[in-house]
């Protein structure tokens, strides 16, 4: 059990870090896909593409055009999991902060600037062996635990290019860090003070990546959202006192593709869909994990009329399903969600919302295999604008 | 500035199939040709003024005589008393009387039934930490023998016989004769010396006191007061043999110094397999090192009467020996506790030293200030001096030689996922 704080004020000088992993699933491959998405596409099940209205999302740079002041998000993220396998089953919980963005309007567009997840490898583990030492039985303990994140940091322009149509661009550097540990503690049945073995590495990551999209209204009813990220090599560079050597990885290009629609007024239809062969990486993988091609889609309703003490509380519901890139030999791994969640309208000025949040609560399922772990998902954004 | 604190619990994978390769833990001895080189038996550390407890004996197992010789603190300067309502301080005293009580360790003792006990007046001058048997004085450049005759020869003043079966003390009465060499703190010669004149016999001493009867000149009244030891020795005959094999502890003690070398393995298969061979370990794959030593019988006089704890530290500067600092202890001060028994009727008990944070040190190499690691080991009493007796153990060439035994954990190196 750990126990860590965060400042915010600390936050705003660093990549997004997640403080704790969510899922067993970060211990496959390069670990769990992190969504740096708001409250309010999660409450969609959305990919965070194709949504309407201004947004500081690293999925969707187009849409940080339609902003007309500046303005920031925070992301946080708490989850509750349990994962079984063989009757066996486990309960773990974190929060993670995915998402710290913030825009400016500057020379006809919005600058942004992005700090993102990406992956999330943290997990642990232990395992007993019998020995024998002395003559006599002995266990031996080994504690494993893997802390690491794959995170970025981008800066981007977006602007409009017609009034219904805006382009953005984000160019950004990956960081993060990934520590192992092995620890082998050896308990006697005599007095014997066996010291732990102790097997360490530490990489640090670098890479960029670019992220281009589009977005547009066609016929005044569809909202429409593309975009496209591109990868430099992940490198993975062990730390002097690391005797694993260095690694590289091969990041697939990841394609979006979104769009929403009123059904009447003040009710929403979304959709989106998301693709990224990550089979390449298989081969860059030491622990023998597969990694396939991700195909990932969801659909949503928004009904924008809802208030709450006369401010505007739009009420979400979502569904996602996502195929995960990383599994063991001969596993298919997915992760089906249902979510719902709602906003609130804190501030606004004219049309203009200056504050507000979006909460969305999702219960999902992750299946690979014999393994199952089913969670609970709260995500909170906070938006403010005008400062 | 905002904050936000969370309670996190990582996720723990079900099996181990997500987990590094499991390392290898393997168990390694060594013979003394494979580690360890340059025995030394030294001696002459520490005094017997400093023994814990002092002790009497007279051919204890058939050999050892020990004598207890002790200084008292200096005698009261005065008594106080009340003379016409007023308590005033009387300098102007006469010591008619004194006892000397001496108190034994009934559990340590060895009395074969009431044990004869003589005390008497020292006449010379003497020093604590350095007398011995044959020498009242015995330092550089001073070495004086007993006037008397070997083991401070003295008339005796006083007389008892303890009896064990009765009580735990003894009192012996002193004459003003003997008490009045005893009152000048400036003289050196004071002291007493305390002897058992009955075979066999080992007493331990766990007190002594002098009680004085003190005369008022200005009240019609004795007074009471009681004064406790200014110094202590034991002077013992005869003095030990040569070691044979190693030896620790005693008084003056003797500290078994060994150089160890970096072990080089050649097995067992399984590591060799894994690693391939020779292999020299590092100093993190060492989860446990430990000297396994041989108990042997020690030398009639001095076998041990009590359980003894023996100690294993670092030789800082081996080119300083013998008076070379020594490092921290590697059984955190406690020792390895020994049965007596293990170097008198029963020899040939193994007892483990741990020596794993030495090793680490050894194989881990020069630090960072690039002095190298100390690489020689001394086996010394946890405590010295602890006892006139001391422990002997088998040496190199020996059936029962000295053996390092390690418990080794290597693995691969971790790796990216």
């Amino acid at each position: 059990m750990r126990y860590r704080a965060l400042a915010l004020a600390l936050a705003l000088s660093a990549s997004a870090q997640p403080l704790a992993a969510q899922s067993l699933f970060g211990s496959v491959g390069l670990g769990l896909p992190v969504d740096a998405v708001d409250g309010r596409a999660r409450a969609l099940g959305n990919l965070g593409i194709g949504l309407s209205g201004a947004a500081l999302l690293p999925s969707n740079p187009a849409a940080a055009a339609r902003a007309v002041l500046p303005n920031g998000v925070l992301v946080a993220q708490p989850s509750w999991a349990d994962a079984s396998s063989g009757g066996e089953t486990n309960y773990f919980k974190g929060t993670r902060f995915p998402l710290l963005a913030a825009a400016y309007p500057v020379f006809g567009g919005v600058a942004t600037i992005h700090f993102t997840s990406h992956l999330d490898q943290d997990f642990a583990g232990v395992r007993e062996v019998g020995l024998t030492l002395g003559g006599q039985p002995v266990v031996a303990r080994d504690s494993f635990f893997q802390d690491g994140t794959l995170s970025s940091m981008n800066v981007g322009f977006a602007r409009r290019i017609s009034g219904e149509t805006s382009v953005g661009l984000t160019v950004g550097r990956y960081t993060g860090t990934v520590d192992r540990a092995l620890t082998r503690t050896i308990s006697g049945s005599d007095s014997t003070v066996v010291q732990p073995y102790l097997s360490t590495g530490s990489w640090s990551y670098s890479g960029y990546l670019v992220t281009a999209g589009v977005a547009t209204r066609l016929l005044e009813l569809v909202e429409v959202g593309a975009s496209a990220t591109w990868s430099t090599e992940l490198d993975a560079e062990a730390s002097s006192d690391t005797a694993g050597g260095d690694g590289s990885y091969n990041l697939p290009l990841q394609l979006r593709l979104g769009a929403s629609a009123d059904l009447a007024p003040g009710l929403a239809l979304s959709a989106s869909v998301a693709r990224a062969d990550w089979s390449s990486v298989s081969d860059d993988l030491n622990s023998g994990a597969e990694a396939n091609g991700v195909l990932a889609y969801g659909v949503g309703l928004e009904l924008s009329q809802a208030r709450v003490f006369g401010r505007a509380a739009p009420i979400r519901l979502g569904w996602r399903r996502s195929d995960l890139p990383f599994a063991s030999a001969g596993e298919d791994a997915s992760e089906r969600i249902f979510a719902g969640g709602f906003g609130l309208v804190l501030a606004q000025g004219g049309e203009v919302v200056l504050a507000n949040v979006d909460l969305a609560l999702e219960r999902g399922r992750r299946v690979a295999g014999s393994l199952t772990e089913n969670f609970w998902r709260a995500t909170l954004s906070v938006k403010a604008a005008g400062l | 500035m905002a904050a936000v604190a969370c309670q996190e619990q990582s996720p723990t994978a079900l099996d181990d199939s997500s987990l590094p390769d499991e390392p290898l833990t393997l168990e390694v001895e060594l013979p003394w040709s494979q580690f360890g080189s340059n025995l030394q038996v030294l001696g002459g550390y520490s005094s017997a003024a400093g023994l814990p407890l002092p002790l009497v004996t007279r051919a204890y197992l058939g050999a050892l005589e020990a004598r207890t010789l002790m200084r008292f603190d200096t005698f009261p300067p005065g008594v106080r008393v009340v003379v016409d309502g007023v308590t005033v301080t009387d300098t102007d005293v006469t010591y008619v009387a004194a006892f000397l009580s001496v108190g034994f360790d009934t559990v340590r003792s060895v009395a074969p039934g009431p044990v004869a006990l003589e005390i008497g007046g020292l006449q010379e001058e003497w020093q604590a930490r350095s007398a011995s048997w044959s020498f009242a004085i015995d330092t550089v450049g001073d070495q004086r023998a007993w006037s008397g005759g070997a083991g401070a020869t003295v008339p005796t003043s006083s007389s008892v016989t303890w009896d064990p079966a009765f009580a735990d003390s003894v009192t012996f009465p002193l004459d003003s004769a003997t008490i009045a060499t005893w009152i000048d703190p400036a003289d050196r010669t004071r002291g007493a010396n305390m002897l058992t004149t009955t075979d066999g016999a080992l007493l331990v001493l766990n007190r002594a006191s002098l009680r004085l009867a003190i005369r008022s000149s200005l009240a019609d009244s004795i007074v009471e007061d009681t004064i406790g030891l200014l110094d202590r020795t034991v002077i013992y005959d005869p003095p030990p043999a040569a070691p044979a094999g190693m030896r620790v502890g005693g008084v003056p003690a003797w500290r078994s110094l060994l150089e160890v070398i970096p072990p080089q393995l050649v097995g067992p298969p399984e590591l060799c397999a894994a690693l391939g061979c020779p292999f020299t370990p590092e100093a993190g794959q060492i989860s446990y090192a430990a000297v396994r030593l041989t108990t042997q019988t020690s030398e009639a006089a001095y076998q041990p009467f009590d359980t003894l704890r023996i100690d294993a530290r670092s030789v800082l500067s081996p080119a300083a020996l013998p008076k070379s600092p020594l490092g921290n202890s590697q059984t955190s001060g406690l020792g390895a506790a020994v049965p007596p028994e293990a170097f008198g009727s029963a020899p040939g008990v193994s007892v483990e030293l741990p020596i794993t944070t030495f090793m680490r040190t050894l194989l881990g190499g020069p630090d960072a200030s690039g002095n190298p690691p100390p690489g020689t080991l001394a086996v010394l009493s946890a405590s010295e001096p602890s006892s006139l007796p001391f422990a002997s153990f088998d040496g190199p060439g020996d059936p029962g030689e000295p053996v390092l035994r390690m418990i080794l954990t290597v693995g691969t190196s971790q790796v990216l996922p």
